[in-house]
């Protein structure tokens, strides 16, 4: 049907940033126009774009757990089992499922061992550059949402 | 609850001069109206009002309403401490009135005098009156730390024994707040969590009062002096390089690279800045502002602050902070 969705953020996007925020008083009415703005923006093609982020960022967390156990040995951490159904909230869980698990991983590598002031156990298990990424993944999956300081008067 | 708007209403100038003039003719004993009402654009943690009324001996106010949460604090205890510094050395705004009840502005607020001066920080386009203000600046945190927390009249805040204690203090004030705002666990910010715990310096100064947050913005400035320091509420009695590390590595940036603010803050306080310890509340600080900016985005999920800029901080500044957090801890190891 059109207009689609992601046609009506765009005239809603237009009309904000076009006649609405220019006729605001205020500076803080006008720092929110600018951010309704930016977030109409990121919210044009998220409703495609999220589930296959998350079954993205998912599988990266699944290789970052295995690596996890396969440097654990006998101690590794259970892996969560995949929602049977891939709908959103299913992904959004096993997220934080995945998310949890990984977290028990590095406690549990920290408790195994002797570490020094300069040893962290996200490195010995391989894993850092790895949960880097997905941090990294994360900040461009927000963009344009960002911070606009209009100046601070007082 | 999801995406509901609470019980709190929308910030408009006429409900707010309304609500103000309400609580101040309640607070004076007499009628008071609202002659000028302006809200501060910037300002995360409080929705901020500068008030000026019809009555001829009462200087502009300053109202500082909470925001259900943001940045994960409340009222008391910055205005204890304004209560207990105004007056002494450290320059604060005079404290007027803590309300704790929600009916005037759906939340606690405080209120202070307004400060004369400036708190603004157009002065950063001008390299040349940056670097004055700076050090003007770095010169009264110098004399911040230089008080013992008795001098300053703090003892009823109750004073930690020493830095140790006071560090496992707020790595526990802010675990915490991680804890109750966060929606997955971040594994890189959990192992932060953890090397923190594990690191904690040796008490090797001696207790001081933290501002916390020290930024541009976060004083007023007049005639090339700092009138006040505002905007306490991460303030605590601790290391005083915890100070030293939030304005070197995150707000003073705005002033230039860290080694050149370090270098100044060296020149005015009494302890060696560097080494290991250096790095430890330099972790602590990204660690710290990682989880104030989570705390937003369970506001704004929640309808307690609908502000949009909560979005921003809780999504782009948490994660920010998090990558910072995990890449000074990376430094740790060369």
């Amino acid at each position: 049907m059109r207009p689609t969705t992601d046609e009506l953020i765009v005239g809603i996007r237009n009309v904000l940033e076009d006649v609405l925020v220019p006729e605001l008083q205020s500076d803080w009415a006008q720092a929110m126009g600018t951010q309704m703005a930016l977030m109409l923006q990121h919210l044009e093609g998220r409703e495609e774009r999220e589930p296959n982020f998350l079954a993205e960022e998912n599988s990266k967390l699944e290789e970052v757990l295995g690596k996890a156990n396969t440097a654990l040995g006998s101690a590794a951490i259970a892996a969560p089992k995949k929602p049977t159904e891939e709908s959103l909230e299913g992904l959004r869980k096993h997220n934080e499922n995945l998310r949890e698990a990984i977290t028990v991983a590095i406690q549990v590598a920290y408790d195994q061992g002797e570490y020094g002031f300069t040893d962290l156990p996200s490195d010995r298990l391989g894993i850092t550059d790895a949960l880097m990424e997905i941090n990294l993944a994360q900040a461009t999956f927000w963009e344009p949402i960002g911070f606009t300081y209009a100046g601070r008067k007082r | 609850m999801q995406g509901g708007r609470g019980n709190k209403l929308p910030y408009q100038p006429e409900i707010r001069k309304r609500d103000a003039a309400a609580f101040l003719s309640h607070a004076l004993k007499k009628p008071v109206q609202i002659l000028e009402l302006q809200r501060l654009a910037s300002g995360q943690s409080r929705e901020t009002l500068v008030v000026k009324t019809d009555q001829p001996n009462e200087p502009e106010l300053v109202f500082r309403i909470e925001q259900g949460g943001v940045l994960g604090t409340t009222s008391e205890p910055e205005f204890k401490l304004l209560q207990a510094l105004h007056g002494g050395p450290v320059p604060v705004p005079k404290p007027r009135w803590l309300v704790e009840d929600p009916k005037w502005f759906g939340y606690p607020f405080m209120v202070t005098e307004r400060v004369e001066g400036d708190g603004s920080f157009g002065y950063l386009t001008d390299p040349e009156k940056a670097q004055t203000v700076l050090r003007t600046y770095i010169t009264s945190i110098g004399e911040m730390h230089r008080y013992s927390p008795e001098e300053l009249g703090l003892q009823t805040l109750g004073i930690p024994r020493n830095t140790r204690e006071s560090t496992l203090e707020q790595l526990e004030l802010w675990t915490d707040r991680y804890e109750r705002y966060r929606y997955g666990r971040e594994p890189l910010l959990e192992e932060a969590i953890a090397w923190l715990r594990r690191n904690i310096p040796e008490p090797k100064r001696a207790v001081r009062l933290n501002h916390g947050d020290l930024s541009a913005g976060n004083f007023i400035l007049h005639e090339g002096k700092i009138m006040a320091h505002v905007d306490w509420e991460w303030s605590n009695l601790g290391d005083p390089m915890e100070d030293v590390a939030f304005f070197a590595y995150i707000k003073g940036r705005m002033f230039g690279p860290p080694e050149s603010i370090l270098a100044l803050l060296q020149e005015v306080e009494e302890f060696e800045i560097g080494g290991d310890e250096l790095l430890y509340w330099e972790i602590f600080n990204y660690f710290k502002a990682a989880c104030a900016n989570i705390a937003t985005l369970k506001v704004f999920n929640e309808g307690r602050n609908y502000g949009l800029n909560m979005v921003a901080i809780g999504t782009g500044g948490f994660l920010g902070f998090t990558r910072r957090t995990a890449e000074a801890l990376r430094r740790a190891e060369e």
